[in-house]
């Protein structure tokens, strides 16, 4: 059974050499463009709310490209913005810029590009753009079909959505030659591409990640997360996952401090070993190991104790 | 002449149509597959509206792989008893699985599960205010306004879209009806995200697929804390001011979240609209929803505020 890749988010040339360090096969990466002031064609703002960078600058991008290329790690350009048609008066200068966008990362000697909207990727089909399409999470895969649709139209690569089971992602594999992806750790709690709660959009007022809120409920008056169905961590579950047939996994968070992403994409590389060399089989005996041999005291706190656990609670899947 | 297109989510109450002065009748759900399973329970109420010389639409959700198959089946079957079938699809792998097995509608409509805008979005405003007008005029845009799309969506019979009611589309409209596609608004309630795992069901601890009846009616909830995460632990904090004055007040349907817009039809928009879609449980009563009617048929949009 291939490997199973990491990948993992960079938002800088240290946060490049970070995830390297830590175990990442690949990474993903956005640059800033001109075309807008506070968006780009990434999929996020240009920062996140406490102001973090979630890209770099083009010039960056090929220090970060070259860097990748030296520890034979693959680069995949973030061009995953889901709403980019005509122009309001049906010119097509945004997908231009869009356009342009991308083949200046081609230039840049990126791997792979990121596409969340299915119009753009029948554009970079048309203009034959020759790089690889990675089909976005906003496309909202779940099921074999739109998988296949997608193959028709030449995608290499799918990012399917949380909430599918184990039993549904080996499915999906089993019925496809595209590589499917998976989200590692972190989640959300609608299907990307079908949700406007927008959070990360160099927003300027404090909307935290909406969907995790406390919301007071008219009925009862209790005040509850009661939107939030996301999963956030898999790795008790990563030896049920790599034997789905998935080739790669993605570990969320440009918006968010390297060195916090950097320590969770080692984790991850770790226990990705560990069960290669069947040193760990079971949820059980991954866990044992981890929390032994790591200091997780905040991870339990944030993670176990409030069971955010991917794969493991469906009840409420539809 | 608009035409009104009338759906029901609690198929129970379909025997209610009679009353309503509607073109359309819609059945199943944009949101869940045991929803849309419900209608296909209907189908002797379904005929009978039919030989009231009512039209059907089935509306279907995104479906998720363990119900991939089955919901094409049923498709096909509701295609065998009812011949040609209005088809609203809110995912593209059903909309291709229904070309592979040879049973696509001649009519098929994108739903709101695939038609977005960014204007869906309740700060939309304030994301985009520091763009350039061409750049937030695009970026509004609802994004089935993009002639790559709609002419690769042809081919799959796709020849109308439904979106939310809101106040930017018009150059959206104008170039998505140009180019001779229905577009079909649903009146007031804007759908702002969809979930595969229920929010509904996991709040009052339902058994799926038995809670269908639970989400008939929505859950009205208001913004109390922010969740945010700067650095590895997340903090729970209190809306501030700023956000309070968006009014982020939301509205829950089964897997579903929704807000309402509160204004009536803006006709620079409504011009372009071959169909207003009406919600059954968005009325307090067939009185109700008749009056709300009438004002769009009489094209007194300003005043069709629910």
């Amino acid at each position: 059974m291939p490997k199973v890749k990491i990948k993992a988010p960079v938002n800088s040339i240290q946060s490049a050499k970070s995830q390297i360090s830590a175990g990442a096969d690949e990474i993903y990466v956005g640059y800033t463009s001109d075309t807008m002031n506070k968006l780009c064609f990434t999929g996020r703002g240009k920062s996140s709310f406490y102001n973090h960078k979630t890209h770099v600058d083009f010039s960056d991008l090929e220090k970060i490209t070259k860097v990748a290329h030296d520890n034979n790690v693959n680069v995949e350009l973030a061009a995953n913005m889901p709403m980019i048609g005509d122009d309001p008066d049906g010119g097509a200068r945004i997908q231009s810029a869009y356009l342009d966008y991308v083949l200046r990362g081609k230039d840049a000697g990126i791997d792979r590009v990121i596409v969340g909207d299915i119009g753009n990727i029948i554009l970079l089909k048309t203009v034959d753009v020759r790089i690889p399409i990675t089909a976005s999470v906003f496309l909202a895969t779940i099921n074999q079909y739109q998988v296949k649709l997608l193959e028709e139209l030449g995608v290499e690569k799918v990012v399917l959505p949380h909430h599918l089971t184990i039993d549904e992602i080996a499915s999906i594999c089993k019925s496809t030659t595209l590589s499917v992806e998976v989200f590692a750790h972190l989640g959300c709690s609608f299907l990307e591409g079908t949700c406007s709660m927008y959070h990360h959009a160099s927003e300027e007022i404090n909307f935290g990640i909406p969907c995790r809120a406390k919301f007071k409920v008219e009925n009862s008056g209790e005040s509850v997360n009661i939107l939030d169905t996301a999963e956030d961590c898999s790795l008790c579950y990563l030896g049920d996952l790599v034997k789905t047939g998935i080739e790669g996994m993605k570990i969320v968070g440009r918006e968010l401090d390297y060195k916090f992403t950097s320590s969770i994409t080692h984790l991850y590389a770790k226990v990705l070993e560990l069960l290669e060399n069947d040193d760990v089989v079971t949820p059980e005996e991954i866990k044992k190991y981890i929390f032994e041999k790591y200091n997780l005291e905040w991870w339990e706190k944030s993670f176990c104790s409030q069971n955010r656990c991917k794969y493991k609670i469906t009840d409420f899947y539809i | 002449m608009m035409k009104i297109e009338y759906w029901f989510r609690s198929h129970q109450e379909i025997h209610t149509v009679d009353f309503i002065q509607a073109d359309i009748v819609g059945i199943g759900d944009e949101g869940c597959v045991h929803k849309f399973e419900d209608a296909i329970n209907c189908k002797d109420m379904a005929k009978k509206i039919i030989n009231k010389g009512k039209n059907i639409r089935w509306i279907t959700p995104k479906v998720a792989e363990k119900n991939i198959a089955r919901i094409v089946e049923q498709i096909a079957w509701i295609n065998e008893v009812f011949g040609s079938i209005l088809l609203t699809v809110n995912d593209f792998g059903v909309l291709f699985a229904l070309t592979k097995h040879d049973i696509l509608p001649t009519e098929v409509t994108i739903g709101r599960g695939i038609s977005r805008a960014f204007e869906d979005c309740l700060w939309w405003d304030h994301i985009l205010r520091k763009e350039d007008e061409m750049i937030r005029q695009a970026i509004l845009q609802n994004n089935m306004a993009h002639k790559l799309k709609i002419d690769f969506l042809k081919r799959f019979n796709v020849t109308g879209i439904e979106c939310n009611q809101l106040e930017n589309q018009a150059s959206a409209f104008r170039n998505i009806s140009g180019a001779g596609w229905k577009i079909s608004m649903h009146y007031d309630f804007i759908a702002m995200a969809f979930s595969r795992a229920c929010q509904t069901a996991k709040y009052f601890n339902d058994l799926i697929p038995e809670c269908t009846d639970r989400c008939n009616k929505k859950l009205k909830i208001e913004m109390d804390e922010i969740w945010t995460r700067n650095g590895m632990a997340p903090v729970e904090k209190s809306v501030s001011e700023n956000l309070k004055a968006l009014k982020p007040t939301f509205f829950l349907q089964g897997n579903m979240l929704l807000r309402k817009s509160g204004r009536g039809l803006n006709s620079e928009v409504s011009q372009y609209l071959d169909t207003v879609i009406l919600h059954h449980n968005q009325f307090k009563d067939v009185d109700h929803a008749t009056r709300v009617i009438n004002k769009i048929r009489d094209g007194d949009y300003a005043k069709s505020k629910n």
